[in-house]
């Protein structure tokens, strides 16, 4: 808004009382309220198992109820519906995990040896297609990725992430059900798959709870890595699943180590998956975390995610496992 | 705690409440904004609160030194131990990490096989804006516009919750005397404040995210994948995001201050409309550059020396500048673009006493001119590192073959709106914020209501920090 002489007492706006100015804001704060009830329900549903989305809910769910009554979600519904922001109706597992499970490891002395067909030679002329997928970890790693892609000159790279998304909750953002869609679209020959920083959590799966850490969790979540795999290896020839980084809280470190095992032991049973572990590359040389490394400074304040230094030196590791794969030099 | 978000809605009309419930009791309503100031603060990270305490505490005692001395070697002796420890406390969590990083790329340039330790600290939030209030404070003690204020007074002042993480940068002698005197709850400029929270929440959450996360972001992090035409695209579509962001803040700010009875500076007025650098540093982040003048640039001398003095302390006080901004080179190079135009509109303006005659053509030109050289300069602001800001340079001069794709329909339209919105008059506002206040209270809550669903609805799922929450 740009600066003008001052105004005539005619066009200047009325001041109001306290009284007047708090009833103003209740009515439009619920008002608005009962108008965005979707979306704020839909929030409420997205939270973490806790007591904060349990108050969260018990607030949005009568509101929503009210809305609906009222039928004022209809505006937001068609805004929504044209907006193509849909609500999952599939439930927060595809297939529910059998009450005992045992994980069958493959016996690393006793490993059977799958030989896969030869990739085709990439060159600048028909580069590598490659897909980066992924949660907030994508999100500098991804373009470090991209840009040391692109000095090869052989590989064309594209990233896509979801901050706060991930395998745990489909209910917030069903990444099988993206790729799927997605795959026709960019044709990738193979992707590079990052997931793990906000899947720690607690999930309810038809009114049963998973805690996370338990067997049941680590079946339930084994099965979700498949279904991201499966998904991928319908469009893809090979799948680079990336685990995550040594991290510097110790009960995150010990959720990380779960998750990274699920991963290395999903990718075992699929040949055309390469498991690339990240977390001895980001430990010191004590095995303990640390945000700089080599004098560089590679993870942020929160002691988890990467720092563009993070983010090119994961790079650089996975770059030379995918060029290994496909025979070209990772620059 | 965030702006646009329901956590802040619940928490203002308690704050509201309160705030006009205890105006009679002077004593009770100080502890109880205070006390809701460091839980807003708290919010997100309650270690970050001792920090504040601990600054308040300290500038405190120096004003207080500095009132009750009398010789001038002393109070300039406290003033100097004051902005000391300020500096001390905004160098070691914003600048240690860039100082030994820097240091050491030295030594290992000159081949000296040692290194500084580095240590990961976490940079507390609004820590530049409040560092800047208490130098603002002290140095107006020091030079006797203002006296010390009473202990609780100050402690609001500096927490006081609607500017405390990003500004506006308001100075004791503006708000401090608001809290002596008495506020009337009869007369609230309602109207205006309700008025400055929609715009700000439709600037933030429908245009500053949505160009983030629809181009800006993908531009900047991976330059080699995108044509010039996308790099120029995304060039305006970041002054408009910048804009958009920052000022969405000082606009919730100001707003959520005047519902309260307190009148903040304005801090944005139409940059894009500047029609040379100088004007454009009047009309962004104004209470800023008020206080790199007041503070900075008159205290090197201003512009009462030679020529070459004064363009000295116009570079010095920009490249400083840029330095608050962020703790690297880019922000140095950014803030030294900016002093190194406005020296050379200095030396326009001193080689011609006589200014030009002024047609609509000329000012078209003149905010063409500065509107480029403003968004050519963000690109050293927003990019990683220098060198993805040579890249960006590079491929936006020599990548006119490539493609388009990137760009679309909305964001051309968000651009627009951001960088036409700012040649609304504000009579045009005026009129309209006139007519919102004759309309009955329930009237004016269902409008209200309205601009939060089509906020809310258009809105990216999720909030994104305030860029210059980082400052």
């Amino acid at each position: 808004m740009s600066a003008s002489p001052p105004r005539s007492s005619r066009d200047a706006a009325r001041p109001l009382p306290a009284g007047h100015v708090l009833l103003v804001m209740l009515v439009a704060l619920l008002g608005g309220a009962l108008l965005n009830a979707r979306g704020i329900l839909r929030t409420a549903e997205r939270q973490e198992l806790g007591t904060g989305r349990s108050v969260a809910l018990a607030l949005a769910e009568p509101l929503a109820d009210v809305s609906a009554f009222l039928r004022l979600d209809l505006p937001r519904e068609s805004i929504d519906d044209a907006l193509g922001r849909r609500t999952t109706d599939r439930p927060a597992v595809v297939a529910t995990p059998p009450a005992t499970t045992t994980t069958t490891l493959v016996d690393g002395g006793a490993t059977t040896t799958t030989t896969l067909p030869s990739l085709r030679a990439v060159t600048g002329d028909d580069p590598l297609e490659l897909w980066i997928i992924g949660d907030s970890f994508a999100e500098l790693f991804g373009p470090a990725l991209v840009n040391r892609s692109t000095d090869t000159g052989v590989v064309d790279a594209e990233v896509d992430f979801r901050f706060i998304s991930g395998l745990s909750r489909p209910d917030y953002f069903d990444w099988p059900v993206y790729i799927s869609e997605q795959l026709p679209n960019v044709e990738p020959e193979a992707a590079v798959v990052i997931f793990g920083g906000n899947d720690a959590q607690d999930v309810a799966v038809g009114g049963e709870r998973f805690d996370v850490g338990t067997e049941a969790w680590v079946d339930l979540y084994a099965i979700r890595v498949a279904e991201a795999m499966d998904a991928l290896l319908a469009g893809v020839e090979r799948v680079y699943w990336v685990g995550l980084p040594i991290m510097e809280s110790a009960g995150f470190n010990a959720n990380v180590l779960l998750m990274n095992s699920v991963y290395e032991s999903e990718a075992r049973e699929r040949p055309r998956v390469t498991f690339i572990s990240s977390f001895e590359l980001f430990q010191d040389e004590n095995g303990e975390y640390n945000a700089y490394l080599d004098g560089k400074h590679m993870r942020y304040a929160d002691g988890a995610h990467f720092t563009w230094n993070g983010g090119y030196r994961l790079a650089d590791e996975v770059l030379s496992v995918i060029a290994a794969d496909w025979a070209f030099e990772p620059g | 705690m965030l702006f646009p978000t329901i956590t802040f809605a619940t928490f203002f009309v308690v704050v509201f409440l309160a705030n006009w419930l205890l105006m009679p009791f002077p004593k009770r309503w100080r502890w109880f904004m205070l006390a809701a100031s460091y839980f807003f603060y708290g919010f997100w990270n309650w270690r970050f609160v001792g920090l504040i305490v601990v600054s308040t505490l300290a500038n405190q005692f120096f004003a207080v030194q500095i009132e009750r001395a009398d010789a001038e070697t002393r109070r300039r002796g406290l003033v100097a131990a004051a902005v000391a420890v300020n500096l001390g406390l905004l160098g070691y969590f914003k600048y240690f990490g860039f100082f030994v990083e820097s240091v050491n790329a030295t030594l290992e340039t000159l081949g000296v096989g040692t290194s500084l330790p580095l240590v990961q600290i976490t940079l507390p939030v609004g820590i530049s804006f409040f560092t800047f209030q208490a130098l603002s404070y002290v140095i107006d003690i020091y030079r006797r516009k203002l006296s010390p204020a009473p202990p609780l007074d100050f402690a609001v002042y500096l927490a006081f919750f609607p500017q405390l993480v990003a500004g506006p940068i308001v100075r004791g002698t503006e708000l401090l005397p608001q809290f002596v005197g008495r506020r009337d709850p009869r007369r609230i400029d309602a109207s205006r404040a309700f008025y400055l929270i929609a715009i700000g929440l439709a600037k933030k959450v429908v245009i500053a995210d949505f160009l983030a996360s629809n181009l800006v972001d993908a531009v900047f992090a991976s330059p080699g994948q995108y044509g010039s035409v996308e790099i120029l695209v995304a060039l305006y579509a970041y002054s408009v995001q910048i804009y958009a962001d920052f000022s969405a803040y000082s606009d919730i700010a100001i707003g959520a201050a005047l519902l309260l009875g307190f009148r903040f500076p304005d801090n944005f007025n139409a940059p894009y409309t500047a029609v040379s650098i100088q004007d454009f540093w009047r009309r962004w982040h104004m209470t800023l550059s008020r206080w790199l003048r007041d503070y900075l640039y008159i205290p090197l001398g201003g512009s009462h020396g030679e020529r070459w003095l004064t363009r000295r302390n116009l570079m010095l006080t920009m490249l400083l500048g840029g330095l608050w901004h962020g703790a690297a080179w880019r922000f140095v190079i950014w803030g030294g673009l900016h002093g190194a135009w406005l020296v050379w509109e200095r030396y326009q303006q001193e080689r011609r006493p006589q200014p030009l005659p002024v047609t609509p053509a000329t000012i078209f030109r003149r905010r063409f001119v500065t509107f480029h050289l403003v968004t050519f300069a963000w690109i050293f602001f927003r990019a990683s590192s220098l060198s993805t800001a040579w890249d960006i340079i590079w491929r936006l001069l020599t990548e006119w073959g490539g493609g388009v794709e990137a760009v679309s329909l909305p964001i051309l339209l968000a651009v627009g709106v951001g960088i036409g919105a700012q040649y609304v008059t504000r009579p045009a506002v005026d009129r309209v914020l006139a007519g919102f206040s004759r309309l009955a209270p329930a009237a004016q809550g269902a409008v209200l209501a309205l601009s939060l669903f089509v906020i809310d609805s258009l809105a990216n799922e999720g909030v994104a920090a305030f860029i210059y929450f980082q400052f």
